[in-house]
């Protein structure tokens, strides 16, 4: 493994064919990346057939660039509009959007297309040099493992909420009980559900975030009466980038949310969403201005930009050492490797070589690629904040709602978008926030999951969590965590 | 926000409690080990544990009137309304008819612009969102 084989790959990837593959894969990627609700699973699901007569190596290539295609676009509108594209973008919401309001939408983009180059281009190179090692170590994480690292995820709301820790903690619960609405997954037992077929699946999370950020914003904002305000978007090439100051601070923001993204990705489960929410809370804890977070700083953007697409690059790993699929996108993945005849597991890459090196120097092409489509789009995009808010509103609402509605093709979606409406405004009135909510939902049902596989594994017996080193260590670490930052908050009162 | 605290504090409290309930009526443990009703059980108790802090916490500190005025609140219910009344229509009369009336009822009801500028907009937005949905995205619309 080595130079020589990226140079097999970069003769296999650099056929007409295959650079086609590669760039028609991160433009439709972008496309649906930016649309909320429809995301890189469903379009990878929906172009699959279409694939079937191609060769695998092309047909890989195009569907991994929807996959990580997809993670550029969502950062887009969460920034310019307050409507996260993707689950993952919901954290680049919370600078993101801020940074558009103070007339630097410009900025923002520039330093999401960035990181989302920086880090998948660093997704690229781990999944060359570290994928077998790492897929053996993935390989130990049973449910009590995963129920240790869930707990570390939980504890990420001391330092994503502002305010009240109480408050903080509520908006956890609640995002832990919306969670497990649905049918539950061992017995089929209806929860919450009311008597509604609709919710036996359970709430869809783009539905609650684009509810909560997106609608919300707008009740929030009429009620503060800015629909006359144009916001600001400053003049000149020079001011739409990112300014020299704005990459220095986001230095160590580019290589935490890289690192964390391709470890969180390695894990079957981890997924971006966690790893975009854990690399915005590891930066805000270890930042000199973490009051400022949330205000509109730049590392806030690059962090979890970062984070979402070196994700992909993990997500990768086990997939193609062990056949194991870590997200619904690679999931989809797995079913189109034997769809295009190919044997998924420990040998792929033996067998395959020039699939799997075609594939590294695909992406290394395709983020060039990614990059020099969005780069110059920002100026375009940034224009969008001139808009009159009064046509911002109705524009919102109608995106969310489309958005929403492609989840499922539902209308109750839509009664449940306006429900989550007006939760997220009575959320920011009363100073509950949001994110936490948010991240609880993603981890409550997995820890259930974990939680609870666990307990039938030892007949009901807890020490099973401080038995097995690992999950001991992972739990011990979450306790940990909690300390810190409780210590910290009582040290700065 | 002291008032806000305690009646939110308080709400919050009751859907715990009512969770607590529902979960009662789940299963608790099977044979296997653990039930669905366990986790909501455990978290219906801890969200009123959390509620009871913060009404406590609110009653004991002092805090500042709300700056709210009410005709701004009336404003926020207008919209919602219009929200409800979108998605309401939506099965008769289609997306796109309906949310070229939410923008127009926006834009004219709610900002208040002129009768010309608030159907500009709606027709601006209904194209835009044809084109864009119609044409370049064959996306599935309401």
């Amino acid at each position: 493994m080595g130079f020589e084989n990226l140079l097999q790959g970069m003769s296999v990837a650099f056929t007409p064919l295959n650079l086609l593959a590669c760039f028609v894969g991160v433009l439709l990627g972008t496309v649906v990346g930016i649309l909320p609700g429809l995301g890189s699973p469903a379009t990878v699901a929906m172009l699959l057939p279409l694939t079937t007569s191609m060769n695998p190596t092309s047909a890989l290539i195009m569907m991994t660039g929807i996959f990580y295609g997809a993670k550029y676009g969502g950062s887009t509108t969460s920034i310019l509009l307050n409507l996260p594209g993707e689950p993952s973008s919901v954290v680049t919401c919370l600078d993101g959007y801020q940074m558009a309001r103070q007339g630097r939408a410009g900025p923002a983009l520039g330093i999401a297309a960035i990181a989302s180059f920086v880090a998948g281009t660093f997704g690229v190179v781990a999944l060359m040099l570290v994928a077998p090692p790492l897929s053996q170590f993935a390989l130990r994480f049973g449910p009590p493992e995963y129920f240790g690292l869930m707990m570390i995820g939980l504890t990420l709301v001391v330092f994503l909420g502002e305010g009240s820790p109480i408050k903080s903690l509520v908006s956890c619960v609640i995002g832990l009980l919306l969670s497990i609405v649905g049918a539950d997954v061992f017995t089929a037992e209806s929860r919450f559900t009311f008597g509604q077929v609709e919710l036996l699946d359970g709430i869809d999370l783009i539905v609650a975030s684009v509810g909560i950020f997106a609608i919300g914003e707008i009740l929030v904002n009429i009620e503060q009466g800015l629909s006359t305000t144009l916001l600001r978007v400053p003049k000149g090439i020079r001011n739409l980038l990112p300014s020299r100051q704005d990459l220095k601070d986001c230095r160590f923001a580019f290589l935490n949310g890289s690192a964390v993204g391709f470890f969180a990705g390695t894990i079957p489960g981890g997924g971006a969403t966690i790893a975009s929410f854990l690399s915005y809370a590891i930066e805000k804890a270890v930042s000199r201005r973490p009051e400022k977070f949330g205000t509109g700083v730049p590392e806030g953007v690059a962090a979890p930009e970062a984070a979402n697409n070196s994700e992909t690059g993990g997500a990768l790993v086990p997939l193609l050492t062990l056949g194991l699929p870590s997200s619904n996108t690679t999931a989809i993945l797995l079913a189109g490797l034997t769809v295009w005849g190919l044997r998924p597991g420990p040998l792929l890459i033996q067998e395959n070589p020039d699939l799997f090196w075609g594939l590294v120097a695909s992406m290394y092409i395709g983020n060039v690629m990614l990059l020099i489509l969005n780069l110059p789009l920002v100026p375009l995009f940034a224009q969008i904040m001139r808009l009159p808010m009064y046509v911002m509103y109705p524009l919102i609402a109608g995106i969310s709602m489309v958005g929403v509605y492609s989840v499922a093709n539902s209308v109750f979606d839509l009664w449940m978008l306006v429900g989550f409406g007006i939760l997220g405004y009575a959320m920011r009135k009363l100073g509950f926030p949001a994110a936490p909510l948010i991240l609880s939902m993603v981890l409550g049902r997995r820890l259930e999951l974990a939680l609870r596989q666990s307990l039938m594994m030892s007949q009901g017996v807890l020490s099973i969590f401080f038995t097995r080193w690992l999950s001991a260590l992972l739990i011990a670490t979450a306790v940990l965590v909690l300390l810190i930052a409780l210590a910290r908050r009582a040290f700065k009162r | 926000m002291k008032r806000a605290d305690i009646v939110s504090g308080l709400v919050v409290a009751a859907a715990g409690l009512l969770i607590m309930q529902q979960a009662a009526t789940l299963t608790y443990r099977d044979e296997f080990g653990p039930g669905p009703g366990l986790l909501p059980y455990w978290l219906g108790w801890i969200l009123f544990a959390l509620a009871v802090i913060q009404v406590a916490l609110a009653v004991r500190s002092g805090g500042e009137p709300s700056t709210d005025s009410v005709s701004n609140k009336g404003r926020v219910l207008v919209v919602i309304g219009g929200f409800v009344a979108m998605v309401a229509a939506i099965e008769a009369i289609g997306f796109i008819a309906s949310f070229g009336l939410l923008s127009f009822f926006l834009v004219y009801v709610v900002e208040r612009r002129s009768l010309p500028r608030a159907a500009a907009v709606a027709v601006a937005l209904v194209l835009g969102f044809l084109l864009v949905f119609r044409v370049f995205l064959p996306i599935p619309l309401p």
